[in-house]
């Protein structure tokens, strides 16, 4: 505990543990500033400084009146309430403990299923499939069901899917005409396929977004997280398949087949999120960093390869705190400080500049 | 993107009930406003006066956050995810009222104001010691920006880093915005007398 020993009066004025006693926060049992100061007794002068800086910096709270902060939070959950939405009452003790359990389940529920809407009626119609089954969504928003292996499928309005009258059999195999993401129950055993006109998705067990209007001139599937694999033709991929016919998207990665010249490309999805990386590779904050350790954070933190010429760009640093621009805006402002600029190819980063002095 | 408990990574409360409320759980929504709405509804009206405007911004504040839930970034720390969001809206529509005026930069033109309690003690006490009014003259003097950082840093204990990205600005332009701050203080040697004052 002795590095107070060393500590200025501004490292006092700003450690919390030394505020919460100069302001009484601290239990009355709590003797450690009692002891150190009579250890220490060269520092009194210091700890004194130190004291009347706090006091002199107290800001004096604004008076707030809890039932006026009631009101108007009874006035915003009020007016951000829909037909379907439960109402607001304040709680009880009892209430609040169960209420923060039962947040915390549906959170970890929610986590997983993120839904823009209550489970569909079609639910009950999907349990077990004996004929092929038509869903189609002519309403204004997207709809929420599931199939009978637990997978959920948000179909967006215009669009239709149809689920194989042996879904789940030896394979799961859908037919999309329209858009819908994907969030597939993993069956190692039994793929899951998704087709829609020339191309076909197969995953085993992940979550994604297909875009496929008859009226659009190309298919595209954005990669959420796991991985996924999409090909030309209808049927499963067949070894005489060429490179060019099969591609693997890893999340947010996005493959677009381009229906005239039937073309498969690799690109990256418009909003890269972030992983569920560990929390550490989360933060952007950069201080005199090598550009590497920058890019190789976000390589972490998106899961997108970035590539650069590690040589030229090696004496080059960045300095600043990054935190909800996006990915694209994030290469922007680094690209900016030296000069360089970046394109995506082949899913993948490809970051070009001269190099600093 | 989502924090799955199994998955090992620290979930703090505040995560949680941030996927939660983005999930569209209203338990979750009224919850944050009961943390937040007290802490944001202090910080605005350093900005502005007027409590009533205040208090406008921040319906139409969180009423628009429900709205936009889905399309929310994650955040590691909702209070100060907060207080930047909050801070930008109410720079922003102070500006708009000023819209017949041109303004340049609309950081110069921001106000922030903080009371200390030892002005009101001073003021109350009809405190006549010379170097007393001296130390409330020198608070006085505190620059807008100081003001603020001494308000996040010591009221609402953050770290720099947030501060820095509530404020816009360099992380090293918040450390040295207090440093310089305590140490025109510190320079005060009567300080101690006035500590005494209060031991």
């Amino acid at each position: 505990m002795d590095h107070y020993s060393q500590f200025t009066v501004e490292d006092f004025v700003q450690d919390i543990y030394f505020r919460n006693w100069v302001l009484d926060k601290l239990s009355s049992e709590d003797k450690f500033w009692e002891n150190w100061l009579s250890a220490h007794p060269g520092k009194y002068e210091l700890i004194e400084q130190a004291k009347a800086i706090i006091i002199a910096l107290e800001i004096k709270g604004i008076p707030i009146d809890p039932d006026e902060i009631s009101e108007e939070i009874d006035k915003i959950l009020a007016d951000t309430s829909s037909g379907r939405v439960i109402p607001f009452y304040r709680r009880s003790g009892f209430q609040m403990v169960a209420s923060i359990a039962l947040l915390i389940g549906l959170s970890i529920v929610f986590l997983r299923n993120y839904q823009p809407q209550l489970l569909s009626a079609f639910t009950e119609n999907l349990v077990k499939n004996t004929k092929e089954e038509k869903v189609v969504n002519d309403t204004n928003r997207p709809m929420q069901m599931q199939l009978s292996d637990g997978t959920s499928v948000t179909l967006e309005k215009n669009s239709v899917l149809r689920i194989s009258k042996d879904f789940g059999n030896i394979q799961r195999e859908v037919f999309l005409s329209g858009e819908a993401f994907f969030k597939v129950s993993r069956d190692p055993e039994r793929p899951f396929l998704v087709h829609t006109g020339k191309l076909t998705t197969k995953v085993l067990g992940t979550s994604f977004r297909i875009k496929a209007y008859d009226s659009d001139k190309n298919i595209s599937v954005s990669v959420r997280t796991g991985k996924v694999t999409v090909f030309k033709g209808t049927e499963k991929p067949e070894p005489t398949r060429t490179f060019s016919d099969e591609i693997i998207l890893l999340p947010n990665q996005r493959g677009v087949f381009e229906k005239e010249q039937e073309k498969l490309v690799k690109t990256l999805v418009d909003q890269p999120v972030l992983l569920n990386t560990p929390v550490k590779f989360q933060h952007f904050e950069f201080e005199e960093t090598p550009v590497g350790v920058v890019f190789n954070t976000l390589e972490k933190s998106y899961g997108v390869k970035i590539n650069y010429d590690a040589e030229q760009l090696n004496r080059c640093t960045f300095t600043a705190s990054l935190r909800e621009e996006s990915l694209y805006e994030k290469l922007d402002i680094i690209c900016e400080t030296m000069q360089a600029h970046y394109e995506i190819a082949d899913g993948q980063i490809m970051i070009y500049g001269k190099g600093c002095n | 993107m989502a924090l799955l408990v199994s998955d090992k990574i620290l979930v703090s409360e505040e995560e949680i009930l941030w996927q939660a409320f983005k999930a569209g759980d209203r338990n979750a929504f009224s919850q944050l406003l009961k943390t937040y709405y007290p802490i944001l509804l202090s910080y605005g009206v350093r900005f502005q006066q007027e409590k009533d405007y205040v208090k406008d911004c921040l319906h139409d504040f969180f009423v628009e956050l429900w709205n936009r839930r889905e399309n929310l970034d994650d955040v590691q720390c909702l209070k100060a995810y907060l207080l930047q969001s909050f801070r930008r809206r109410i720079l922003r529509e102070k500006s708009k009222d000023k819209w017949f005026r041109e303004i340049a930069d609309l950081d110069q033109e921001y106000c922030f104001e903080v009371q200390f309690n030892i002005e009101t003690y001073l003021i109350e006490n009809e405190v006549k010691h010379e170097h007393l009014q001296k130390l409330h003259a020198y608070l006085k003097k505190l620059s807008k920006r100081e003001q603020e950082v001494i308000y996040l840093r010591f009221y609402e204990e953050l770290d720099y880093a947030k501060i820095a990205d509530i404020m816009s600005i360099k992380n090293h332009s918040a450390v040295n915005l207090v440093h310089e701050a305590l140490k025109h203080l510190r320079n005060h040697w009567f300080l101690v007398v006035f500590a005494s004052l209060f031991n």
